[in-house]
């Protein structure tokens, strides 16, 4: 354990950059300025952010987190919080594909917001949320990384709502707001759990400082049992399942996805920062980081894993059927969340992570290159006036591409090895957190569907930009149901390809996305090429988590021996054969064991059938959609299954009711008011009587001094001085 | 018989009680000054009387300041008559019934 300094200028230059942008940015006047210090400050984060992950003594090869403790936060009683940040092997890796793509992300957004009148608060914002995001990550208690939580949901309703003159952004961004201040709610309760349970609320141990552990005090407990009361007993799962509706609020899970879609109303660049790449994979963050806990609950990961499958396979189908080029791209990022929720909820934690960062390439290309198109389209954002742009924007066209086969689960692209790896843990998950094995052939099963929904919505995507007919001169749809004037007006653009500031970006992301796989090879595939494979992200992330006590970690590689056992403590042991432990044999025994042949074998065979799926997927949209790209999909999925409309009836209009009737007319009109409006009225009344008195006639003045002087001297003479009962 | 301490309070007390009924009924803004100077004065023979009745000068020593208080308050008091007078044309101080001109 060391500290630097340095940690902090990674999440203050940010800061420092939306500080300036904010303040004097109006006065620059000059987009490139602007511009140039929004980037650069982020670029000096993603600089630092590589220096301390990766030199000599850096957080991704030592065994130890790099501290930086700014102050004492909050001190009361047992209760300390720090204003500390926390570099270890998960934040390091969070840490620098945030700052990476996010400084790729600035540098679009400089040739996407050009012209725009609010180009500098468009950045201070952008910064402000680099720095919320990034004290989110580094944090090392759970107050500051709610304190990161709450900026980025701050930033998030600012960026939704960017374009203050359109009435469904500031909704959008309202309804984010709302719907994340659900998930806050049971974060701050699962926080205050924490509290209690154990004393501490910092991540790390800091011995100097008298701190210790949470997540270690957490990992010395016995598990708890998998039953559904455990849910309401206060111990691990309670705790478990309230920070789990804080993720499922931020990271868009079933039911509170909702405002995910809506978000889309934000400029494009937002869309890919926040609402793809950054923002919403935090609450999977922050599951993997309490990873601890979480192996304690078996039931809160068995729920994790439900919602996290329901969610994939629910939004993927909505996908399918919608005509908004950026909402397929917002259903898409739900239901890869649904997939890494899932990869958390049978403990494959590491292979959430890995398809976090994979996602975060491919999704921020996707959502850039549909920037790009919107553009290259003058802001026409529905499909049905796409076609045939291949020719008009090859650049883009290229790029999105190898986004699109990344997220199909085509082998050499990044997404194909995070995905496969998600499944294949799907399929061997332990016993440990599902009632019975059925359960990980089922869940097994919605993934893969999920992955076949998703080679299709996908290609039906790039089929309805890309190829077909060029539909974007033609003045009328059928199906457009919205065909207002300023809309129409747009088609006689011809569509045109980005200026290099977003190409370069695509184009950077594109490599990303097809190289970025090749950290985490599993060893089933890998040894398929090589003799001594290395699973590069396995081999960084493993220390850092906790495994549940059934199933053995498989740990590849020398470095696993190390007494790396500052937050993964050994497993807990609850019944049955104990449960061969990894660490303890020699090694090379080790390493036969967590790779048997019998399961080399599977995992094989399951990694070719999702490659056949992705293809049959692939296939499947390109003869439907390259036919007919206007094929009418299903009412209900292009309605959302009426989620909204089941939302508005059920609590919204109940709420809006009450608090309209009950709220404002009954208690704030009749009782509040009421009760003022009396107290005014009393005061006139009072004043209206006594009025009289001040009629400016001098004698009347006379008068009333006469008669105080008479009803004073009056009482005296009547009771006597002693009246007053002062002292002689 | 001489004078008796309450033939002088009787008699200030009569004198008292014609300057608040003065001051009450008269609308003349000078009759009303004058009202008041003559209950002052009433006042200060209650001072006189008890000063010779207890031997004591403090009362006689009161009278004195009271007098030059009502001098400076006769002062002030006809000068912003005059004032009033010149603005209204009027000595009725029912007239006076509001603070603007």
């Amino acid at each position: 354990m060391h500290e630097n300094n340095l940690l902090s200028l990674i999440i203050f230059a940010p800061l420092g950059g939306a500080a300036i942008n904010w303040f004097i940015g109006r006065r620059l006047r000059n987009e490139k300025i602007i511009g140039i210090i929004a980037c650069s400050s982020v670029g000096i984060s993603t600089i630092i952010a590589f220096y301390l992950a990766f030199n000599s003594n850096g957080a991704l090869r030592s065994t130890e987190p790099i501290l930086d403790h700014l102050w004492t936060w909050i001190q009361v009683g047992r209760f300390r919080a720090d204003f500390g940040l926390a570099l270890d092997r998960l934040s390091g890796t969070y840490a620098l594909f945030v700052t990476f793509v996010g400084f790729l992300i600035h540098v679009f957004a400089v040739g996407y917001m050009h012209g725009d009148s609010g180009f500098y608060r468009f950045f201070a914002y952008l910064n402000l949320f680099m720095f919320a995001m990034l004290t989110l990550i580094l944090a090392d208690n759970f107050l500051l990384m709610f304190v990161g939580w709450e900026g980025v949901g701050l930033c998030s309703y600012l960026l939704i709502g960017y374009y203050t003159d359109r009435k469904e952004a500031g909704d959008a961004a309202k309804k984010a707001f709302i719907t994340n201040r659900v998930g806050d709610w049971g974060f701050v309760l699962g926080l205050m759990l924490v509290f209690f349970l154990t004393g501490s609320i910092s991540f790390f141990a800091k011995p100097e400082h008298g701190v210790i552990s949470a997540l270690q005090a957490f990992a010395g407990m016995s598990a708890d049992p998998f039953t559904w009361k455990a849910l309401f007993a206060g111990g691990a799962t309670s705790v478990a399942i309230l920070l789990f509706i804080g993720a499922a609020g931020k990271s868009a899970q079933i039911p509170l996805y909702v405002w995910l879609p809506d978000a889309m109303a934000g400029p494009t660049p937002v869309s890919a920062l926040i609402h793809a790449a950054t923002m919403v994979t935090a609450g999977v963050y922050m599951i993997v980081r309490c990873s601890a806990i979480y192996t304690h609950a078996p039931t809160a990961m068995f729920t994790v894993a439900i919602i996290g499958a329901a969610t994939a396979i629910f939004a993927a189908t909505i996908g399918l059927a919608q005509n908004d080029i950026k909402k397929v791209l917002a259903y898409s990022t739900v239901s890869q969340l649904g997939y890494m929720f899932l990869a958390c909820g049978v403990g494959a934690f590491v292979a959430a992570i890995f398809h976090v960062i994979t996602h975060a390439f491919f999704k921020a290309l996707l959502f850039l290159g549909s920037g790009s198109v919107i553009h290259g389209m003058h802001h026409e954002q529905d499909m049905r006036r796409m076609g045939g742009l291949r020719k008009y924007m090859p650049i883009t066209f290229a790029t999105m591409l190898t986004g699109w086969l990344a997220i199909s689960g085509i082998p050499i692209f990044a997404g194909f090895f995070s995905k496969d790896e998600i499944l294949w843990k799907t399929w061997s998950a332990g016993e440990f957190s599902l009632p019975s094995l059925i359960w990980s052939k089922a869940l097994w099963f919605v993934g893969a569907i999920t992955a076949l929904l998703t080679a299709v919505y996908m290609t039906r995507m790039m089929v309805m930009t890309f190829w077909g007919s060029e539909r974007f001169r033609e003045k009328d749809i059928d199906h457009h149901e919205e065909g207002d004037a300023a809309q129409a007006r747009h088609n006689v653009h011809e569509p045109h390809e980005s200026p290099w500031v977003m190409t370069v970006p695509l184009i950077v992301l594109a490599v990303l996305s097809t190289v970025g796989g090749f950290i985490g090879v599993p060893y089933a595939l890998g040894s398929l090429f090589s003799d001594h494979p290395v699973n590069y992200i396995e081999q960084t992330l493993e220390p850092v988590i906790s495994h549940d006590p059934v199933s053995v970690p498989h740990v590849e590689g020398s470095h696993a021996v190390d007494e790396m056992q500052w937050l993964s403590p050994k497993p807990q042991q609850l019944d049955g054969p104990p449960a061969v432990h990894a660490l303890e044999g020699p090694e090379a025994a080790s390493a036969e064991h967590a790779h048997s042949p019998e399961e080399i074998r599977q995992e094989r065979l399951l990694a070719l059938v999702s490659v056949l799926i992705a293809a049959f997927g692939i296939g499947f949209g390109w003869l439907i959609f390259q036919k007919r790209p206007l094929l009418q999909m299903p009412r209900i999925l292009e309605n959302k299954y009426y989620v909204d409309e089941i939302y508005d009836a059920t609590i919204i209009n109940p709420m809006e009711g009450l608090s309209r009737e009950g709220l404002w007319k009954l208690f704030d009109v009749g009782v509040i008011d009421g009760f003022l409006h009396a107290l005014g009225d009393a005061v006139t009344e009072g004043g209206r009587l006594v009025r009289h008195m001040q009629g400016g006639f001098v004698r009347s003045y006379a008068a009333i001094i006469l008669i105080g002087a008479l009803v004073l001297i009056g009482f005296f003479a009547y009771f006597g001085a002693h009246a007053l009962g002062l002292p002689r | 018989m001489g004078p008796q301490l309450s033939w002088y309070l009787a008699l200030s007390a009569i004198l008292f009680t014609i300057g608040v009924v003065g001051v009450i009924i008269r609308r003349n803004v000078i009759a009303m000054f004058m009202c008041i100077e003559l209950m002052l004065n009433a006042v200060n023979l209650t001072f006189v009387a008890f000063s010779s009745f207890f031997q004591d000068v403090t009362g006689q020593l009161f009278v004195f300041i009271v007098m030059t208080v009502a001098a400076a308050e006769a002062a002030v008091g006809l000068g912003i008559i005059i004032a009033s007078f010149r603005n209204r044309e009027s000595l009725d101080v029912d007239d006076a019934s509001v603070m603007k001109l």
